[in-house]
């Protein structure tokens, strides 16, 4: 079997959670078994507010292929080229951030999901399916099934659109992305802020509604996440490469400093 | 001020605890930035147990000196090239693994520092003084006093001649590796082995007469770490990027799998 099979999709369409990893500053094809290491489902590599070019975030996600981690890709905008490119070298999804209206969520389906479902070109062989010499309809067929595409929300015409754009078939999945949503909504960093868990209401209801899945980042605090876990997100952007090491690395010099000393 | 300050050095110097962090997954300057929030100290660039290449761990030295945290290279062998390569361009120390005589100690000294300490090379002005012209003699007296030699002891051997080794002129530190220590002790992984206390021991008191420091990596338990700092030791490998990043991205699967 050549066909890598979308791990993260498997979790979803069961009803369990999907962990994922964000690789944003400490990159390599090595972090990709790292984060397999610490049960991780999916990474989730930051080319929206990471440095990380082409070339690096398709090394990682071929190297995810192998490790059984799947590697979804966020992009930094919405021409067709973020996605496609990504999309014909490893990654297994995309995550396409600051989608507010209906229309730029259907382009985002153009994109990333061959006819007839979008109008992706096919450029040959793909890593995902290791590189067999399928027939096109074929490949078609198999890469619009195990490529997830990911709608993120994060603003108030984001959540109010979240019906219309959960019912585009293409679309797998509506992402709230915390930060940004709390921000427009003028509630700053308040992810608990009555509003805010109203609009990651909205949107869970939405993607049940259409048979899609619910994903959320941002948040960190454990009991807000058992929240919104409880209430239907399953896909979870559970921290980025940086902050897990500021953790531990913070952890640690606070502990030596308080050995005196200083 | 052009000419950078080693702020390890001079922690050392006062008596403090100098904290490093060890870099072998990071390839992007902002390392540097993120080691200093956490109140690191020095960077220990991994030369020899990374992917990292010549090119790449210049860059992360670079961002150290420009972050106030002091960039180290551990080298991957004892040749000269080695250390001059990073000395020419950013790292402000070298660490040498596995020095187990008086002979290897002077070969790194004779690679990290100018005439007339040792016989680093002269190659031009460094980023370390801005690229400031100094002139030849100006800067290789800067830079030698600024460059630090750390010699890391890991074998019975070393531990034997430690005392040998500390005299060498030029030598600033003893870095103790516990973890290949205890290996060749054959006491592998057994850091409370009266062995590897020993070997400490050996260490802290031939730093001391010597006027130089004792360093530690390769542990991490808590209470052993506190005993060491009481023995003596100054200078400290916390952990490293890998160790960090593994350690707090499993703490979070650990929790967010009890949700399901």
């Amino acid at each position: 079997m050549t066909i890598t099979p979308n791990h993260a999709k498997e979790r979803l369409k069961q009803g369990k959670t999907s962990l994922g990893f964000q690789i944003r500053r400490l990159y390599g094809p090595d972090i990709v078994r790292m984060a397999k290491a610490c049960d991780y489902d999916h990474l989730f590599i930051d080319m929206e507010h990471g440095a990380i070019d082409l070339e690096t975030a398709s090394q990682m996600c071929v190297s995810a292929l192998d490790a059984g981690i799947t590697p979804l890709v966020r992009v930094p905008g919405h021409e067709h080229f973020h996605a496609a490119r990504i999309l014909d070298n490893g990654a297994m999804g995309v995550i396409i951030p600051h989608v507010s209206t209906v229309e730029e969520a259907k382009r985002a389906v153009s994109q990333c999901k061959f006819p007839p479902v979008g109008h992706r070109s096919f450029g040959g062989p793909l890593p995902q399916l290791g590189f067999e010499s399928l027939p096109v309809s074929e490949i078609g067929t198999v890469s619009n099934e195990n490529t997830l595409l990911i709608i993120m929300l994060e603003t108030p015409e984001g959540i109010a659109n979240a019906e219309a754009i959960a019912a585009l078939d293409g679309v797998d999945m509506l992402h709230v992305g915390c930060n940004d949503l709390a921000a427009e909504m003028g509630l700053h960093g308040q992810f608990g802020h009555p509003d805010v868990e109203a609009a990651i209401g909205t949107a869970i209801a939405a993607a049940h509604k259409h048979g899609k899945f619910a994903g959320l980042g941002g948040v960190a605090d454990e009991d807000l996440t058992r929240k919104y876990v409880e209430m239907g997100m399953r896909f979870l952007s559970a921290g980025a490469d940086f902050t897990f090491m500021m953790a531990g690395a913070k952890a640690r010099s606070k502990f030596l400093r308080g050995l005196g000393h200083n | 001020m052009t000419i950078l300050k080693n702020h390890t050095k001079e922690k050392l110097a006062a008596g403090g605890l100098a904290l490093g962090i060890g870099l072998r997954q990071a390839r992007t300057v902002d390392i540097a930035t993120i080691a200093k929030t956490c109140d690191y100290d020095w960077l220990f660039v991994d030369m020899e147990h990374s992917s990292l290449d010549v090119d790449m761990a210049s860059q992360l030295c670079m961002a150290g000196l420009q972050a106030g945290v002091t960039p180290f290279v551990r080298v991957p062998g004892p040749q000269h090239f080695h250390a001059s390569r990073l000395l020419d361009t950013g790292a402000m120390g070298i660490i040498v693994p596995h020095v187990e005589s008086v002979a290897e100690a002077k070969l790194a000294v004779d690679n990290c520092k100018y005439p007339p300490v040792g016989h680093r090379s002269y190659g031009g002005t460094v980023p370390q003084v801005s690229f400031t012209g100094l002139g030849n003699v100006k800067h290789q007296e800067v830079v030698n006093d600024q460059t630090m030699v750390v010699v890391m002891v890991e074998s019975p051997k070393a531990v034997d001649d430690i005392d040998a080794i500390a005299a060498v002129e030029g030598v600033d530190v003893l870095l103790i590796g516990t973890n290949d220590l205890s290996n060749e002790m054959g006491v592998p992984g057994d850091y409370t082995n009266p062995k590897i206390e020993h070997a400490y021991d050996a260490v802290c008191a031939a730093a001391k007469k010597h006027g130089i420091t004792a360093a530690m990596g390769g542990i991490y338990d808590e209470d052993l770490v506190a005993k060491y700092v009481a023995k003596g030791i100054r200078m400290i490998l916390g952990g490293s990027d890998l160790s960090f990043l593994m350690k707090a991205a499993t703490e979070r699967t650990k929790f967010l799998r009890t949700l399901e």
